[in-house]
C-alpha cells in the first residue's frame, strides 16, 4: 500500500471524522449489521480520496467500505440518513456529535420500509431519529446500547429475527448439516490429485509418456456423492410460529448448500428460487397466495411431482417436509403423492412441531395416510430437535441406498393397490429398519 | 504509479467508464475509484447478468493493461491457479542430460527454472511487467473455503513462494476484481479485506441506455420496450430471472430478424433469449399478450 493521504476537499478536522466514523460504525453494529473491525480504518482512507461535499460519493464510500451484505442497504440508508443528516436542505457532512442538537425535522424511512427509499422522505413521520441518536449518545458516554431500550424506544422492530446467540446456533447447526450432506462419500473412486489412495493403473497409463518410467504417483479418491435437499414448508396459520425458525435454518442451509430448493405451501406451492437470501420471512409467505386459507397439502405436492418429479427427485434428493399434517384435503390425495416422492426420493423426513406435544398423536387423517411413507418422523420446535435432526440426517445421508431401501416389486406397482394393502406395506417398511419410530424420536 | 495519478477524481472513471462503453452509476465509478486509490480489491456481487465480469474487462481496457482471468470452479485448487512445473519438459530434459556431465545438483538447476515453469493467472498477474495487471477472479463463490484461504493469503501479500525458485513478489501490485452470484456466502475475511459492490438489477433508463449502448444500432422505442418487457419479467415469480445480458441478447436477436417493435409473435418466438426455464417459459407465454401490452402502453 503506498496510498499518499490527500488533504480532504472539505475542512472537517481529521480527528473528528475519524471519531464520527467510528461511532456511525457502532452505532450500525448495534443495529446488526456486521462491520468487521478495521473496517472504520478502510471507511477514513476512503473518504481521504473523495469530495466530502458530495453526498453522494460520501455515502457511497461508506457504503462500500462498511456493508458486506445486499440486506443491510435498507437499514445502513436509513441510519445513514439519521446519523449524518439527510442531505435534504445541506450539502455538507455533519459529524455525529451534533445530532443531538439537530432539530428532529429530518425523519428517515423505516428500517424495514424496503431498499428502495435512498434519501430521507419526510413523509413516512414516525420518527426513529431519536432512537438512533440516543445510541450514539449512549456510546459517547461508553454505555452499552441496550438493544431491548431500542426496541422499547421504537416498538417497531419486531419482525427482527431471532437473537444473536439463537442465529449462531441455528447457523452451527445449519454449517453440520450442510456439510455432512455435501461430503457424503459414494463407493466411486475418481482421479483427484489431493486424494489419499494410489492409483496404479493411472500410474502405468502416465508412465507410457515418459518411457514407462512411472515420474508421478497418481491418487484417487472416493467421490464425494452430492445430495439434493428438498425443503416443504407448510406456511399455513396454523404453523406460522415453527415456520419461521425452520425458514431460518433452511436460509442458513441454502447458503451453504447448491443443492437446496425450497417450497412453501399452504392451499398452493411456490419455490423459492434464488431470492431466498434476500427476502425476508415476511414476504415469502406473502407470496404463497391465499396463504392463510385451509391446508391442502395432497394437492401441493401432487402440483410439486408434475412439475418436478424428473429434474428434482432422484436418488440423491433427501426430502424434508415441515408441516403440523392439519390438512383440509383429500386424504388419498396425500397418500399418492407421498408414496410417489417417497419412491422417487432417497428419503422422506416429515417434521412436524406438534409432536412434542405431550399425549399428541398423529391422527389427523392426512397426517396418518402420509405417516406410512416418511422415513423419519421428528419434532422440531426448538435448537435442540434441530440438534437431533442433524444427527438422524447423518445417520441417513452416510447409508448408501442400497441399504437402506431395497425396492421390491411391490413398490413399482403400488398405486394400483387398494389402502387395505398399504397399510401392510406401511408395515414391512418398518421391517426394513429404516423408520425411525416415532415414539423414540418424540421421546429423545 | 503513472497510471494510477491519471484518475485523481471520480469524475475521471466516470469517463473511461462511459468511453469504454460500460453504462455505469455513481456508485459502480466511486468503487473503482477506491479500488485504484487505495490499492483494495473489489468484491462485485450481484444477480447473474448484470454486468459484473463486464467491470474487470473495462477497468483493464481503460487503464491500457492486461486482464488476466481466473474462473473458479469447485476443486480449484493451487497448481491451477498459481503455478506448476512442466512435468513433461523436466522429464525429456533429464532424458537428454543422461550422457551428460552434469552433476545432480547442475541438472536440479537446470530444471527447476523458469523455462520449465507453467505460470497460471493468478502468478501471470503477479509477475506482469510493466503497468499494474488487472486480475480477475469470477465467481469465486464456486470455488472451495481452501481456496478462499489460499486466496486471501495472496491479496494480502501480493507474493508467492515457489519452493524451487524462491519468492515471487508482485512488480506492480495488479488491480483486483473479484466477482460472486453469492450462491455461496463468502468468509468474512476474504470480504473484510475487500471492497464491496452490489449490483442489483438496473432501473429502466439505465437499462434501455445500457441497451442502446450495447445492441449497435437499436431504436430507442424498441430497446425501451424490451427494457419495460423485463422489468415486468423480474417482478414475476420465475425460476431464472432475466439479467442485463438476456436483455441484450435479446436486442441483438430482434435486430437481426429487422425487427423495430416488440409483436405478439416476435416476442412469442423469440423469448427463449430471455427465459430460460420450461417453467418459467410455460408461465410467461401464458401472461404474454398482458405483459406486452404493459410494455408498449408505458
Amino acid at each position: 500500500m503506498t496510498s499518499r493521504p490527500r488533504e480532504p476537499m472539505v475542512a472537517v478536522p481529521e480527528g473528528s471524522l475519524v471519531v464520527s466514523v467510528v461511532r456511525f460504525c457502532r452505532l450500525l453494529r448495534s443495529w446488526g449489521v456486521p462491520v468487521a473491525a478495521g473496517a472504520s480504518q478502510t471507511a477514513v482512507e476512503a473518504l481521504r480520496e473523495i469530495d466530502l461535499a458530495r453526498r453522494e460519493d460520501f455515502r457511497n464510500a461508506l457504503a462500500l467500505t462498511l456493508v458486506r451484505r445486499p440486506e443491510d442497504y435498507p437499514l445502513f440508508t436509513y441510519l445513514f440518513n439519521a446519523y449524518w443528516g439527510s442531505g435534504a436542505t445541506r450539502n455538507t457532512i455533519m459529524p455525529g456529535e451534533e445530532m443531538a442538537e439537530r432539530p428532529a425535522d429530518v425523519a428517515g424511512p423505516s428500517p424495514r420500509a424496503g431498499g428502495d427509499e435512498t434519501d430521507g422522505g419526510s413523509e413516512t413521520g414516525g420518527l426513529r431519529l431519536e432512537a438512533a441518536v440516543g445510541i450514539a449518545e449512549a456510546e459517547i458516554e461508553g454505555v452499552q446500547a441496550s438493544r431491548a431500550a431500542v426496541t422499547g424506544a421504537t416498538g417497531e422492530r419486531t419482525a427482527r429475527p431471532a437473537d444473536r446467540h439463537e442465529q449462531a446456533e441455528l447457523q452451527r447447526a445449519a454449517a453440520a448439516l450442510a456439510k455432512l450432506l455435501a461430503t457424503r462419500p459414494s463407493r466411486r473412486r475418481v482421479r483427484d490429485r489431493g486424494g489419499r489412495i494410489v492409483d496404479p493403473r493411472g500410474m502405468l497409463r502416465e508412465s507410457l509418456r515418459y518411457g514407462g518410467l512411472p515420474i508421478e504417483l497418481r491418487w484417487k479418491s472416493r467421490r464425494v456423492a452430492r445430495t439434493r435437499l428438498l425443503l416443504f414448508c407448510d406456511v399455513s396459520r396454523s404453523m406460522d410460529e415453527y415456520a419461521q425458525f425452520f425458514l431460518r435454518f433452511s436460509a442458513a442451509v441454502l447458503r451453504r448448500l447448491w443443492r437446496v430448493e425450497a417450497f412453501l405451501f399452504a392451499n398452493d406451492i411456490v419455490r423459492v428460487g434464488d431470492r431466498w437470501a434476500e427476502r425476508a420471512w415476511h414476504d415469502l409467505s406473502l407470496s404463497v397466495p391465499a396463504c392463510g386459507g385451509g391446508t391442502q397439502i395432497g394437492k401441493c405436492l401432487q402440483r410439486f411431482l408434475d412439475a418436478y418429479d424428473v429434474s428434482l427427485l432422484g436418488s440423491g434428493t433427501i426430502v424434508l417436509i415441515l408441516s403440523d399434517g392439519l390438512d383440509t384435503g383429500d386424504p388419498t390425495l396425500i397418500a399418492t403423492a407421498m408414496e410417489r416422492l417417497r419412491r422417487r426420493a432417497h428419503a422422506v423426513i416429515w417434521l412436524n412441531p406438534l409432536l412434542h406435544l405431550e399425549g399428541y398423536e398423529p391422527r389427523a387423517a392426512g397426517m396418518a395416510a402420509a405417516l406410512k411413507y416418511v422415513d423419519v418422523f421428528a419434532p422440531v420446535h426448538d435448537m435442540r430437535s434441530m440438534w437431533e435432526l442433524v444427527a438422524v440426517i447423518r445417520a441417513l445421508a452416510t447409508r448408501p441406498r442400497s441399504g437402506f431401501r431395497p425396492r421390491g416389486l411391490g413398490d413399482r406397482e403400488p398405486r394400483a393397490r387398494d389402502p387395505e394393502t398399504s397399510v401392510t406395506d406401511a408395515g414391512s417398511g418398518a421391517d426394513r429398519g429404516l423408520r425411525v419410530p416415532h415414539g423414540k424420536e418424540g421421546a429423545a | 504509479m503513472t497510471v494510477r495519478d491519471g484518475i485523481n477524481r471520480i469524475e475521471d472513471v466516470e469517463d473511461f467508464l462511459a468511453r469504454y462503453h460500460y453504462v455505469g452509476d455513481r456508485e459502480i465509478a466511486t468503487a473503482l475509484f477506491l479500488a485504484i486509490r487505495l490499492r483494495r480489491p473489489l468484491l462485485v456481487e450481484g444477480y447473474a447478468g448484470v454486468g459484473k465480469t463486464e467491470i474487470a474487462k473495462t477497468l483493464a481496457e481503460a487503464l491500457g493493461t492486461k486482464l488476466f482471468r481466473l474462473q473458479c470452479y469447485e476443486g480449484l485448487d493451487a497448481s491451477a491457479a498459481l503455478y506448476e512445473w512442466n512435468y513433461a519438459k523436466q522429464i525429456l530434459r533429464i532424458r537428454m542430460e543422461e550422457s551428460s556431465t552434469q552433476t545432480a545438483l547442475e541438472k536440479e538447476a537446470t530444471i527447476f527454472s523458469e523455462p520449465y515453469l507453467l505460470a497460471r493467472p493468478l502468478l501471470q498477474a503477479l509477475r506482469h511487467p510493466g503497468r499494474s495487471a488487472v486480475l480477475l477472479i469470477d465467481e469465486v463463490d464456486r470455488a472451495d473455503e481452501e481456496f478462499e484461504a489460499f486466496l486471501l493469503e495472496m491479496l494480502s501479500e501480493y507474493q508467492v513462494t515457489i519452493p524451487e525458485l524462491g519468492v515471487i513478489a508482485a512488480e506492480r501490485i495488479p488491480y483486483v476484481v473479484l466477482t460472486s452470484n453469492r450462491v455461496r456466502e463468502l468468509g468474512d475475511a476474504l470480504k473484510r479485506r475487500c471492497l464491496y459492490l452490489w449490483i442489483g438489477y438496473p432501473p429502466l433508463e439505465k437499462e434501455v441506455r445500457i441497451i442502446q449502448t450495447r445492441v449497435a444500432g437499436i431504436e430507442q422505442s424498441l430497446a425501451r420496450q424490451i427494457a419495460l418487457f423485463v422489468e415486468a419479467l423480474r417482478e414475476l415469480d420465475l425460476d431464472k430471472r432475466p439479467g442485463v445480458a438476456e436483455s441484450i441478447d435479446w436486442g441483438l436477436s430482434l435486430l437481426e430478424l429487422h425487427q423495430d417493435h416488440l409483436s405478439l409473435e416476435t416476442a412469442r418466438a423469440t423469448l427463449g433469449c430471455v427465459i430460460k426455464s420450461k417453467r418459467d417459459m410455460e408461465r410467461v407465454q401464458a401472461g404474454l399478450p398482458d405483459l406486452l401490452a404493459r410494455a408498449q402502453n408505458a
